[in-house]
């Protein structure tokens, strides 16, 4: 109990002495901001599960009531284990390898670990859901069986526990940086192919109950094979529950408690592993050959002012070693392509007057800038010791910045032809018209990002691996982020919108450069304060990155 | 050199301090070009701190700091056009390998790519490093990380040269290396700024020394010029201890210690 007081007295202080500072205090602000937009998610997550299990439990059909079990407990499942693997929340929960020093058993320091899991931010996602789930298929339907409550309750309890064992496991055993990236970003893939998956069901179509039916429905085979999983158990355990069938129920609680059972052991398996290992990664020799896309990116880079040339050729090294620039990249097909699937079922169809294919691929370019955000925001998260480099050269501040800019702008650009490409693979060419609005208006919110960014990376710089998937930016940088991309798509509506309200469409990309030069000029004029702000906060990026 | 104008470098009432806490309170040094300065003092004293100032990492609070003559604050780039820079921790790109690296420092420098990767070569191989050329930063050991630094400093041919504890946490071979180099550095004129806590190593290499305490000048000039000031014929560390150790720590005893309960 000592200790764990002692590591709540030690994550005290850590809070308040970040709080005592301006931009920890505007961090706070913005983090409560961000907190505030995450509860709705959690809030409409559990709307919708609610809504989900409310519906089958008025039913009295039971296969109709355990398949809401099912897609309901799958769901919060998902969110519990598996999400926080991707996010690598798991990695940034409590660090017991910090405490090994001290005379404390490991079997004390799992239980704080543990302990610590039940308070995790991540899990405050599912909670809700779990709890709405609880109201609308146990307390609402009636009559209340403390039973069904409590297997509930055991299975949250046990989704905890698997969550904790699975990050462990994934800490441990995917200490391949290679591998640990490769499964973060198909686990990423996954998560906006699930998430737009639903979208695929054309609720407009004439057959469209049918078609609905048939996506809900699970093929037998999926259904038998996943039978074994937690979820599914669960939710044949409340089903037997409610229909009486006792005997069902007890067997099926034996093989939740086997399962917690294993969860726990895995659990403290991985954990005893990776403290042995000291929990440090392990470092991996990486080896990399010239390509041609060096030499050509080189041979662009070699025509800029040397300074400039030499941080954004950095800078592009960085961004395509990087997790995010790498997911950037492989999700920037799939995220193309489903929308341009979906929208061309619906050809010559117009939203508020603008021609719908229009819109999806002015919404692809947005995205393609969406991608590089939290590069934007946070631009010296990388650096470590690398960021005194810098300052030991013979350059000027507004050098560096520009060149860093310049870096993710490419990266941005690349991203814009990757999807104007998988685009005209999937619905032909688009007319110049729109691919020149989209790639202007893709331009105009990078840079609108850029500037923004120049002053949130030196006024909120936050350290962050570039193998990590997870945005590590200040909670004010995201917010500003979010209002930055918000005033992007505002201008890129102006422009479309207008463009369709007059019926010019070559207006579109005339003013979609007006807007651009705007901000063009804007950033310019920025540059100079923004290098001035670095050159006399580079004390504060030094200590934030760890390097001073 | 004979033609620079001025010392190599030159503080007048330097002043930096972190948010209450003065590290160099009014730091008056002059260190003639060509010498091969040692800059000592205990941990805390500010030795890191007037090294960061001086190579422009972070800026002062008060007073100026000259390297041969231009201001570190308002000449920052002619300035830094002329002095390399080993910090303690290391200060590199680790996401670079070793000749990504170097071209990227040369090319801060303004230098040509041939010029770079000439001397990015012959670097390379008189540290031992060609081998491992294409390997990230990230996985080189800490003395290699040392060498990679130290290359990347020497690229430019700068005229004077900070190193900030250059053999701290390296092995002999690598020691020997540095200090060889160090010695050719000194013959061909190039004026060296150091700071290390290994004392045999500065009572060897340097010409002149400055001991600083609390962020001011304690002791300054040639080893014999030390003696002379605190009037004894021992040792620098014999010296070092008895300008800036704050009395004996012999009699000191901790009142708990020993063979009770713990």
């Amino acid at each position: 109990m000592r200790t764990l007081q002692t590591v709540f007295w030690i994550r005290r202080r850590l809070a308040i002495r970040g709080l005592t500072s301006i931009a920890g205090a505007t961090n706070l602000v913005a983090g409560l901001a961000l907190a505030l937009l995450a509860a709705l998610g959690a809030l409409a997550l559990a709307i919708g599960l609610g809504v989900v299990l409310h519906l089958a439990s008025i039913s009295t059909d039971q296969g109709a009531i355990q398949l809401g079990w099912t897609i309901t407990l799958y769901t919060i499942a998902f969110f519990a284990v598996i999400v926080p693997i991707i996010t690598g929340a798991g990695s940034s929960a409590f660090d017991p390898s910090r405490l090994l020093i001290f005379p404390v058993s490991r079997k004390t320091l799992h239980r704080l670990a543990l302990g610590s899991e039940f308070l995790s931010a991540s899990h405050m996602v599912w909670y809700p859901a779990l709890l709405a789930s609880a109201v609308t298929g146990i307390l609402l339907p009636g009559p209340t069986r403390l039973a069904q409550l409590a297997v509930l309750g055991l299975f949250g309890f046990l989704l905890v526990v698997w969550s904790q064992a699975a990050s462990l496991v994934a800490r441990r055993w995917l200490r391949n940086r290679k591998l640990r990236e490769l499964a973060a970003v198909i686990g990423l893939v996954l998560v906006v192919v699930l998430s737009v998956a639903p979208a695929a069901v054309d609720i407009t179509a004439e057959n469209a109950d049918q078609r609905i039916e048939e996506f809900l429905t699970i093929p037998p085979w999926i259904e038998k094979a996943s039978g074994v999983f937690p979820p599914s158990i669960a939710s044949q355990t409340l089903t037997a529950l409610r229909t009486g069938e006792l005997g069902t129920a007890f067997m099926q609680v034996g093989w939740l408690v086997i399962w917690l059972v294993a969860g726990l052991l895995i659990g403290r398996a991985a954990f005893d592993a990776l403290l042995a290992s000291g929990g440090e990664p392990v470092k991996h020799s990486v080896r990399r050959r010239e390509s041609r896309l060096t030499t050509v990116r080189t041979r662009i880079l070699d025509r800029l002012p040397s300074a400039v040339g030499a941080v954004a050729d950095k800078e592009l090294r960085y961004l395509l070693q990087s997790g995010t620039g790498r997911t950037s990249l492989l999700v920037m097909p799939v995220m193309t392509a489903l929308p341009t699937l979906l929208a061309g079922r619906h050809e010559g169809m117009t939203v508020l007057g603008l021609d719908l294919q229009l819109a999806v691929f002015l919404g692809v370019m947005i995205y393609a800038t969406a991608l590089t955000g939290y590069l934007q925001v946070n631009a010296f998260a990388w650096e470590k010791t690398g960021f005194a480099s810098y300052f030991t050269a013979p350059v000027l501040p507004e050098e560096i910045l520009l060149g860093k800019n310049l870096g993710v702008w490419i990266l941005n650009l690349a991203l814009g032809v990757e999807g104007l490409l998988v685009y005209s693979v999937v619905r032909g060419v688009p007319d110049i018209t729109t691919v020149l609005t989209g790639l202007i208006v893709l331009g105009s919110m990078s840079v609108l990002l850029s500037m923004m960014g120049n002053f949130t990376s030196v006024a909120f710089p936050e350290n962050r691996p570039v193998s990590s998937l997870t945005s590590s930016a200040s909670p004010t940088g995201t917010l500003m982020m979010i209002g930055c991309l918000l005033l992007g798509v505002i201008l890129g509506g102006i422009v479309v919108f207008g463009a369709a309200l007059l019926r010019i469409p070559a207006l579109q990309p005339i003013l979609a450069l007006i807007i651009f030069a705007v901000v063009v000029c804007v950033y310019r004029l920025t540059l100079l304060p923004a290098a001035r702000t670095l050159s006399d906060r580079r004390d504060d990026v030094f200590h934030a990155l760890g390097a001073g | 050199m004979g033609d620079t104008p001025g010392p190599a470098v030159e503080t007048i009432g330097l002043h930096k301090k972190f948010g209450d806490l003065v590290a160099v309170d009014g730091l008056d040094l002059r260190v003639e070009a060509g010498s091969f300065f040692g800059f000592l003092g205990p941990n805390g004293a500010g030795k890191s701190t007037t090294i960061k100032v001086l190579t422009g990492m972070i800026l002062p609070t008060a007073g100026s700091a000259a390297i041969l003559g231009h201001d570190v604050v308002d000449e920052a780039v002619a300035a830094k056009q002329i002095t390399g820079a080993v910090s303690e921790d290391g200060a590199l790109f680790e996401r670079l390998n070793g000749a990504e690296y170097l071209e990227f420092v040369g090319r801060m420098y303004g230098m040509e790519r041939d010029t770079i990767s000439e001397r990015s070569n012959e670097l390379l191989e008189l540290m031992d490093l060609a081998g491992d050329h294409s390997k990230l930063i990230v996985d080189y050991s800490h003395g290699m990380q040392k060498k990679l630094g130290f290359a990347a400093a020497l690229i430019h041919n700068p005229k004077v040269l900070f190193l900030d504890e250059p053999f701290e946490g390296i092995d002999a071979v690598t020691g020997r290396l540095i200090k060889t180099m160090l010695d050719e550095l000194r013959q061909a004129g190039v004026t060296i700024f150091l700071t290390s806590h290994i004392l045999e190593i500065v009572e060897r290499l340097c010409s002149e020394i400055a001991i600083i305490d609390h962020g001011r000048v304690v002791a300054h000039g040639s080893l014999e010029d030390l003696r002379a000031q605190v009037g004894s014929s021992g040792s620098l560390e014999e010296l070092f201890l008895d300008l800036v150790g704050h009395g004996p720590v012999s009699g000191r005893q901790l009142s708990w210690l020993g063979p009770g309960d713990p």
